[in-house]
């Protein structure tokens, strides 16, 4: 049958196997055994995942070898270039129930395993090879080759898998082939949202035994929304793709068998390639499509025919002369935000200011005029109950709560015909002066109004600390009880040193417990 | 790195002690580890983690706070971390197991002992105020032990939770847990021992007189098994006035929560000045005193607005008379008129009161009839 390789072992019965730099018996072309085809594509997608498949498929081969029993079985042909490359790949197959040969012509050899590390040789050569012979410890058998398969075609022909709805990530960019009939109204969907949609139209033979040739607007939408996703999706005639790799794209909630981005050497720079799940087949684009902006295919109708022509314009010779006044509003009120008090209630509203709670008074401004208080604060001037209410129409113009202006001007043509700089706050009160402008910089914070002055005191600290140096005297230096001899006169010096004995060890004649080292086993015991 | 005995026992005791909290008890700190403590730091506490201490301090701190101004001291001093490990030493013994053996009493007796006298009574105001700080916690320090029944036995936990696997599935193990919290009077009383060498009681008396001010914090006490009475430290502290405010806060208040546990606090205090005048007191240090009930009294009556039931105190006002009263307690006869409600001329009681004696050790003279 075959035997193990010994270190430095140089002549093999096989052909083509030399030692490589490890000492391992390695020939040009190493061959992967799979029983059948779902454990073939168990193998690449295995592969795949762990990034061996991507620098296997330059020089790879997928044979249908038909065995002495007549039974069909699957050859993957690599290229073994090292035993390090070889040994993921075996590492790979082995996972998936494959066995690995390396060899060169017709006789393949059993790649190295834990019982060989420097590989295995043939025992003896088949006599009647057939066209791949493999040489196994359990058997040597000479295979038949029935016929090749491409890996492109067979990663074409195989359908997308679904994926559990709680593995599907929200996808960066989609693509979404919509059926002619519906091109225009999403399309003019998406334009009308301003949605990042690019359109293009492909066309795709449906294949097989037909020539038909199908059509179909292809969008790419960058960065989509999770309802634009849901809407496209939920559409009969249009299928969602997310890509997967640079020039595939798999239909979405699926997932290819082969991971795609392994595979990029197998598709041409330009094309691109929609795997459809539900057997429908990858719809296979030889040229990417170009991509117009959403936006620039939408049709825009104009309504009317020709444009006016030679309008003249003529300057402003006069006006209406209307009153200014405020009239009660049609619309509700706004925000209260300013606040005009007479000037009799002065002190009712400085009463008021009083009670207010700091947080609101620090948001209300006063200025004080001969005749009335204004006070501006959009979140506090409310809480007080005196003088009109005022709300802000815009640019600094203040109207009473529930009024308007009559006519109906813009707060900025009113302060332009009134010829009041920016810097002013204007109050609409109507009557023979109908506007009252008062400068911005006369409103000052509220809480430096209440108190005109604030008399200080300093005092100084009399209370002495309670933890002050001050010494204790001694009223009492012999009290009854258990206490006489702690409060003895010799206790009550000076502290004594860390390391005096005390007095009852003294006078019992115990060995010295002092407050230092040398006392032994003191720390932390009992 | 192993943590440090000091940052430990700050860690553990001290600042959980002071601040609340689980004061961990675990051991018997000897004079080696106390030593150790205090020598290699040179007394400075330069050596311990930062943190540490500055949380100690600050629990500390605030056991002061509501007694008066304190200054802002960043350390700890000596002699109050070794009355810590003395009471620290002390607690350790309460264990229902530890106390138990005769030998371990008379060791611990001994270096308990050895420390006590190290640590001495308070010389300054500083140091009475830092004790107390670092001890105050003592008055509401308690153990809860728990004793866990369950379908196949029971156990018990003493100061500790029992494991949680042990009281899980209360229903379908028949777990019953019955916890009993002893307080700091009640951990002691086992301390007491017939013989003398291992008798630990009295450290913990000595131990306690050793903080004047958590001395009187705890003066409400039952007679057993630590009772009170007035100690000369207790005295000299009431000569310090910011001090003696100090100790009139503590005596009216939080401690003494409803007015029962209030007159409870003022019956102790009062009973201790009569026991104390029978026994010796000098002059000044009954002077003192009278100053002292004297205060009471008056900020007792301010805060209730009528005259509280102070026995002894009423009866050292009637005896004395409004003026040489008002004197002693540092006011003018008429903020002690108005604090009181009384007229300056109060009705001479009858002889043999209770402010008796104690006037008679200061002699002072009775107002005549």
């Amino acid at each position: 049958m075959i035997e193990r390789v010994v270190l430095h072992q140089s002549r093999f019965r096989t052909p083509g196997l030399v030692p490589d730099a490890r000492g391992v018996a390695l020939g040009p072309t190493g061959l992967v055994l799979l029983q059948s085809a779902e454990r073939l594509v168990s193998f690449l997608r295995a592969a795949g995942e762990e990034g061996a498949l991507d620098e296997m498929l330059d020089a790879m081969r997928i044979l249908q070898m038909l065995s002495p029993l007549r039974t069909r079985e699957m050859i993957v042909e690599v290229q073994a270039s090292s035993s390090h490359r070889m040994d993921r790949i075996s590492a790979v197959a082995r996972l998936v129930g494959g066995m690995v040969f390396t060899g060169s012509g017709r006789h393949f050899v059993k790649y190295r395993d834990a019982q060989a590390p420097f590989g295995y040789d043939a025992g003896e050569l088949l006599a009647d090879p057939g066209d791949i012979a493999l040489y196994h410890d359990r058997f040597s058998q000479a295979y038949k080759l029935e016929r090749t398969l491409g890996v492109r075609d067979l990663i074409l022909r195989l359908a997308p898998v679904h994926v559990p709805r709680a593995r599907v990530e929200a996808p960066r960019m989609i693509y979404a082939l919509t059926r002619i009939g519906l091109g225009e109204s999403i399309v003019g969907y998406l334009a009308r949202w301003n949605a990042p949609a690019r359109v293009a139209l492909v066309e795709w033979e449906r294949g097989g035994t037909s020539t038909e040739v199908e059509r179909a607007y292809l969008l790419q939408l960058q960065q989509p929304q999770q309802r634009f996703v849901q809407l496209l999706r939920s559409l009969p005639g249009v299928k969602v793709f997310v890509p997967d790799g640079e020039r595939t794209a798999v239909e979405y909630g699926h997932r290819h068998p082969i991971p795609l981005s392994s595979c990029a050497p197998l598709f041409a720079s330009e094309e691109m390639v929609l795997f459809r799940a539900g057997g429908d087949g990858a719809v296979v684009l030889p040229q990417r499509p170009p991509f117009i902006d959403v936006q620039a295919v939408t049709t825009i109708a104009a309504p009317s025919g020709q444009p006016v022509a030679n309008v003249k314009l003529k300057p402003i010779e006069a006006s209406f002369s209307l009153p200014l006044t405020v009239v009660p509003a049609t619309t509700p009120p706004r925000r209260v935000s300013a606040l005009v008090v007479d000037g009799s209630e002065r002190d009712a509203l400085g009463r008021a200011l009083a009670v207010l709670p700091p947080s609101a008074l620090a948001r209300i401004q006063a200025a004080f005029t001969e005749n009335a208080i204004y006070l501006y604060g959009p979140e506090g001037v409310q809480n007080l109950p005196l003088g009109k209410l005022y709300e802000e129409i815009g640019a600094g113009v203040f109207v009473p709560l529930g009024m308007t202006l009559s006519p109906p001007l813009p707060p900025e043509v009113l302060r332009q015909i009134a010829r009041i700089e920016s810097g002013f706050r204007v109050f609409v009160t109507g009557g023979a002066y109908p506007l009252t402008s008062v400068p911005e910089s006369a409103f000052v914070p509220a809480t430096r109004l209440l108190v005109s002055d604030i008399p200080v005191h300093e005092d100084s600290v009399i209370t002495p600390p309670l933890d002050g140096d001050r010494p204790l005297p001694d009223l009492w230096p012999t009290p009854p009880g258990m206490l006489a001899a702690m409060t003895s006169p010799g206790a009550r010096g000076a502290l004594p040193p860390p390391r005096d004995p005390s007095a009852e060890m003294l006078a019992s004649g115990a060995p010295s417990h002092q407050l230092g080292p040398g006392t032994g086993g003191e720390g932390h015991g009992g | 790195m192993a943590e440090r005995a000091l940052d430990r026992f700050l860690r553990t005791f001290v600042t959980p002690l002071a601040h609340g909290g689980k004061v961990e008890v675990d051991g018997l700190l000897g004079p080696g580890a106390l030593d150790e403590m205090i020598s290699r730091s040179g007394l400075s506490f330069s050596h311990v983690d930062g943190k540490v201490m500055s949380d100690a301090v600050s629990a500390v701190r605030a056991q002061l706070t509501p007694l008066g101004p304190a200054t802002d001291f960043v350390t700890l001093t000596p002699d109050a971390v070794a009355l810590g490990v003395a009471w620290y030493n002390l607690l350790a013994m309460t264990h229902p197991e530890v106390v138990k053996s005769d030998r371990l009493r008379r060791t611990t007796r001994t270096w308990i002992l050895g420390m006590l006298e190290w640590v001495g009574p308070p010389q300054t105001a500083a140091e009475v105020a830092m004790r107390h700080g670092l001890c105050a916690g003592l008055s509401t320090l308690g153990r809860v032990d728990t004793q866990v029944t369950f379908w196949a036995g029971s156990a018990q936990y003493i100061g500790i939770n029992p494991p949680n696997r042990l009281v899980a599935w209360k229903s379908l193990r028949n777990v019953q847990e019955v916890r009993t919290r002893h307080d700091l009077l009640d951990l002691l009383a086992p301390l007491a021992h017939p013989l003398p060498e291992c008798d630990l009681l009295p450290l913990a008396v000595h131990a306690l007189a050793l903080s004047p001010l958590t001395d009187l914090a705890l003066c409400d006490r039952l007679d057993q098994p630590v009772p009170f009475r007035w100690t000369s430290p207790m005295i000299s502290m009431l000569v310090d006035a910011p001090l003696r405010g100090a100790a009139v806060r503590i005596a009216l208040g939080p401690g003494a929560r409803g007015a029962e546990a209030l007159a409870k606090r003022i019956t102790r205090l009062e009973t201790a000045t009569v026991q104390a005048s029978y026994h010796g007191l000098t002059l000044a240090a009954a002077e003192m005193l009278i100053a002292f009930h004297l205060e009471l009294l008056v900020f007792e009556a301010l805060a209730r607005e009528s005259v509280p039931a102070m026995p002894l105190a009423v009866d050292l006002v009637l005896r004395l008379g409004v003026p040489r009263a008002s004197q002693m307690c540092g006011l003018s006869p008429e903020t002690f008129t108005r604090a009181l409600a009384i007229g300056e001329r109060t009705q001479p009681p009858a002889p043999g009161g209770p402010a008796s004696t104690l006037l008679a050790v200061a002699r002072i003279a009775e107002v005549s009839s």
